[in-house]
């Protein structure tokens, strides 16, 4: 218990007061993400996301080969120097596949992302504020959709839509957003009642503008941090969708997709199916390390 | 004061090493008490409450205590361990909280919770545990003790779950009660009852009384010394009917910044913060 | 300034509708005082909350220099303000001292927002430093300066205060209590300071009324509060409260 800061020594602590309103957001910002590294765990996960994502991005620079083009000279080489990860039965480098299949990967789970977290957000938060009918209508619509195994109804979807990259993303979203929604709608229910809330309506704040500006940006944390930990849980959905045919589509790569084909060859030639397999498992491991990291620094509570 | 003393401090330093560096929660205090009511007071971030948990081993896992000594009727309480700090804690420092809401069991009736003190501490069997409970019961004020034997403590009002919890630490004839704001989270009238109640316990059993509170008041009209601690340091130790001759120029800022019935001023004195008070270290004790 | 006639309010219960507030009339002059003294479960926490809007009263009307309050919109909005007890409580945690200070100024679209909240920090005492701190980085004292400060940013005439002090250290209680009486004095604000303490009701107030179980019970001059001189029965077993230590503090001047 430091004695309070009190009139008398607020001269000392002048100097190290931020000066604008950007310097305090900087300031704050860095000392969250300075708690985030302390972790050795979350670096761990940081690291391994973010080289994952460099890599796909950079796979031009660190393949020569093309991802599509087949080569039936060469199928279902063992790993050498020239293939290091092997190749498939059409002839293409592994490593190849697997950085462009990265691209698709991270496209489904990154648009997910800026799908869900608003859409829970928005049904979550007006449900918690608004309460009554409001509250029950949303949640029912929210509980109907947490009803459904998330696969099943993505593959429903994905089935009715057609089979494509974009309908992937929109049948994963469209399966993931009820957990937000039933989070911040918890966040709300505790915090409409809160004292600085009651102060805002007796300033005359109009009820859009308590809950965008000022409840909305309590709830994010708790999103996203539950946001990271599902993003392994949509990469497996993914990677399950192009593994039954109904993601990306042929001859473009989807990690998914490369171990249901590699599933065939398994006995004989293991690559195949491995190594798009362990990058599976090397993502979600990374993304669940962030979040648990996220979760320990945004929520005390945990 | 001729007997051996109840409660023995001497040069009891407690830190916290945080993130942005160490932080001294209390600071050189040294004290000695009898069988009396020794009121400690100071504000918030004071050390008052550390110093007292102290005698009873219960502080924060991160804090960092030295000492001279810990003296409790004769037991060196600071390198006790904590199979002998468990036969002290409940059977001979009781210590009450200052809300009765989580200081007890929600899930236990009064009788289970009263009881149980009993069967830790192996005093007696259960009618004996019941037999006492009961007496405590009336003792504290409560005129239909059976009633709120069997009653969960959602039942009970602040004022009375505050007076069970009173009973409850006299279930095994403690010789310090240890009292933490405990009248903090009670209405005004409910204030009274209870610290009368706590004071003719106190006085009827002859215990000792560590009544650790902000409010200069209370603590004037219940206690025979007190103690007065800033920032972790003892600044003045005054009996109680001297209070209004401190000398300290921090305790004559206590009492003159409180608002008063008596007297009308147009504006309350405040503390001049800037001050060296600390130099003035256990003063008068 | 400020009249409230006839108010009463209850909640729909199991068994029907349960009382909270009873039949409570009172006046207060512009630039007056007023105290409520209560205990929990009085209910003077509803009862700012329909001086404040953001309860309906079920009957009874509150006048605000003669105008009914219905529509708590825009104008109306302005003229009455209310300063909670928790300070930690009433700050939003993740918006710094200038953002909430300006947040009142925005939401009635006003002008020259960086110079207006700079001036409400010093008038209560706090320098420029405190602007872009983070509430978890200020005392109780200060945040509570800031809650002021956020409450009298936009003019009001009538401020609410509910147990403005009793989250706070005494020494800290005195530098906020003389803070609230300058400011009133300079505005010629009028208050409606809730409060259990006695002695912070009769510093601050000119007349009180003892609450008790929804209804006034007595009403009492600043004077009568100091005396002791109440007849109720409940008003005098909270002025015995009041009095407990003072014996002791009696000082020779």
């Amino acid at each position: 218990m430091p004695a309070q800061p009190t009139l008398a020594t607020t001269g000392q602590l002048a100097g190290s007061a931020p000066r604008s309103a950007l310097q305090a957001a900087l300031l704050r910002t860095a000392e969250a993400c300075a708690d985030i590294w302390a972790s050795r765990l979350t670096r761990v996960g940081i690291v391994l996301v973010a080289m994952m994502v460099l890599a796909s991005l950079a796979a031009p620079l660190l393949t020569p080969y093309s991802p599509t083009t087949t080569d039936l000279g060469a199928r279902l080489l063992q790993p050498s120097l020239s293939h290091p990860l092997g190749t498939d039965d059409l002839g293409r480098d592994v490593l190849a596949r697997l950085l462009y299949g990265g691209r698709a990967t991270f496209a489904i789970v990154f648009g997910t992302l800026v799908l869900i977290v608003p859409l829970g957000l928005l049904v979550g938060v007006t449900a918690g504020f608004f309460g009554g009918i409001v509250d029950v209508v949303l949640m029912r619509l929210t509980d109907i959709f947490l009803a459904f195994p998330r696969l099943v109804l993505a593959l429903a979807l994905v089935a009715a839509l057609g089979p494509s990259l974009f309908n992937a993303i929109i049948a994963v979203a469209l399966t993931s957003w009820p957990a937000y929604a039933r989070i911040a709608r918890a966040e709300t229910m505790t915090l409409r009642r809160a004292d600085f809330i009651s102060i805002l309506k007796v300033l005359g704040a109009s009820r859009p503008r308590i809950i965008l500006f000022h409840i909305v940006p309590l709830c994010i944390s708790s999103v996203l941090v539950r946001a990271t930990v599902d993003l392994a849980g949509i990469i497996i959905i993914t990677a399950g969708l192009g593994f039954l045919g109904l993601g990306v589509q042929p001859p473009y790569p989807e990690w998914g997709a490369m171990v249901s084909e590699g599933r065939r060859f398994m006995q004989d030639q293991w690559w195949m199916a491995t190594f798009p397999g362990l990058a599976v498992l090397a993502v979600s491991l990374g993304f669940n390390l962030i979040g648990d990291g996220l979760r320990d620094v945004m929520d005390p509570r945990a | 004061m001729t007997e051996q003393p109840l409660v023995e401090i001497s040069a009891l330093d407690i830190s916290f090493t945080t993130k942005s560096g160490r932080v001294d929660a209390v600071r050189g205090v040294s004290f000695t008490m009898g069988r009396e009511r020794l009121g400690i007071v100071g504000e918030s971030g004071s050390g008052k409450s550390l110093t007292a948990r102290c005698l009873l081993g219960i502080l924060p896992a991160n804090a960092e205590v030295r000492s001279r000594h810990i003296v409790f009727d004769g037991i060196r309480v600071d390198t006790a361990g904590e199979a002998e700090m468990r036969r002290l804690r409940g059977r001979r420092i009781g210590m009450i909280l200052q809300d009765p809401k989580y200081s007890l069991n929600p899930l236990l009736t009064v009788s289970q919770q009263l009881c149980e003190m009993f069967s830790i501490h192996r005093v007696g069997n259960r009618a004996e545990a019941r037999a006492k409970a009961i007496d405590l019961l009336r003792a504290v004020g409560f005129t239909d003790a059976d009633r709120v034997m069997a009653s969960y403590p959602h039942e009970l009002s602040g004022g009375m779950g505050q007076r069970a919890m009173i009973a409850m630490m006299l279930m095994t004839d403690p010789d310090l009660i240890v009292a933490d704001e405990p009248t903090s989270a009670l209405d005004v009238t409910v204030k009274l009852k209870v610290l009368d109640t706590m004071d003719r316990m106190v006085r009827e059993r002859r215990m000792g009384l560590v009544l650790i509170s902000h409010d200069l008041n209370l603590v004037a009209a219940y206690c025979d010394r007190i103690l007065i601690m800033y920032r972790g340091r003892v600044v003045e130790t005054l009996n109680s009917p001297d209070l209004a001759a401190a000398r300290h120029p921090y305790t004559r800022a206590l009492v003159d910044s409180l608002p008063r019935l008596d007297r009308q001023v147009d504006r309350l004195k405040t503390l001049d913060r800037g001050a060296d008070w600390t130099r003035w270290e256990n003063a008068g004790a | 300034m400020l009249e409230v006639s006839r108010l009463s309010f209850s909640y729909a219960g199991r068994h029907g509708p349960v009382p909270i507030l009873k039949d409570i009339s009172f006046s207060v002059p512009r630039g007056g005082a007023y105290g409520v003294i209560g205990e929990s479960g009085s209910g003077k926490s509803t009862l700012l909350r329909l001086l404040s809007g953001l309860a309906r009263p079920v009957e009874g009307q509150i006048l605000v220099d003669g105008a009914p309050a219905v529509r708590w919109s825009g104008k109306m909005r302005r003229r009455v303000q209310f300063v909670m007890q928790d300070p930690y409580a009433s700050l939003h945690p993740l918006k710094t001292i200038n953002s909430a200070l300006g947040e009142p100024l925005r939401i009635h679209g006003e002008r020259d927002i960086p110079a207006r909240v700079e001036k409400a920090l010093a008038q209560v005492g706090l320098d420029a430093s405190f602007r872009f701190r983070f509430p978890h980085q200020l005392s109780g004292g200060q945040r509570q300066r800031v809650a002021i400060a956020r409450a009298l940013i936009i003019n009001p005439e009538i401020v609410l205060l509910d147990e403005p002090t009793s989250a706070l250290d005494v020494s800290v209680q005195a530098e906020v209590l003389n803070l609230l009486k300058d400011l009133q004095e300079e505005r010629q604000l009028t208050f409606v300071l809730v409060s259990h303490d006695l002695a912070v009701v009769a510093h601050m107030c000119d007349r009180a009324s003892v609450l008790h179980s929804g209804s006034i019970v007595e009403t009492l001059e600043a004077r009568d509060l100091r005396a002791g001189n109440c007849s109720h029965p409940y008003s005098k077993e909270l002025m015995a409260s009041a009095r407990v230590g003072l014996p002791a503090l009696e000082v020779e001047q």
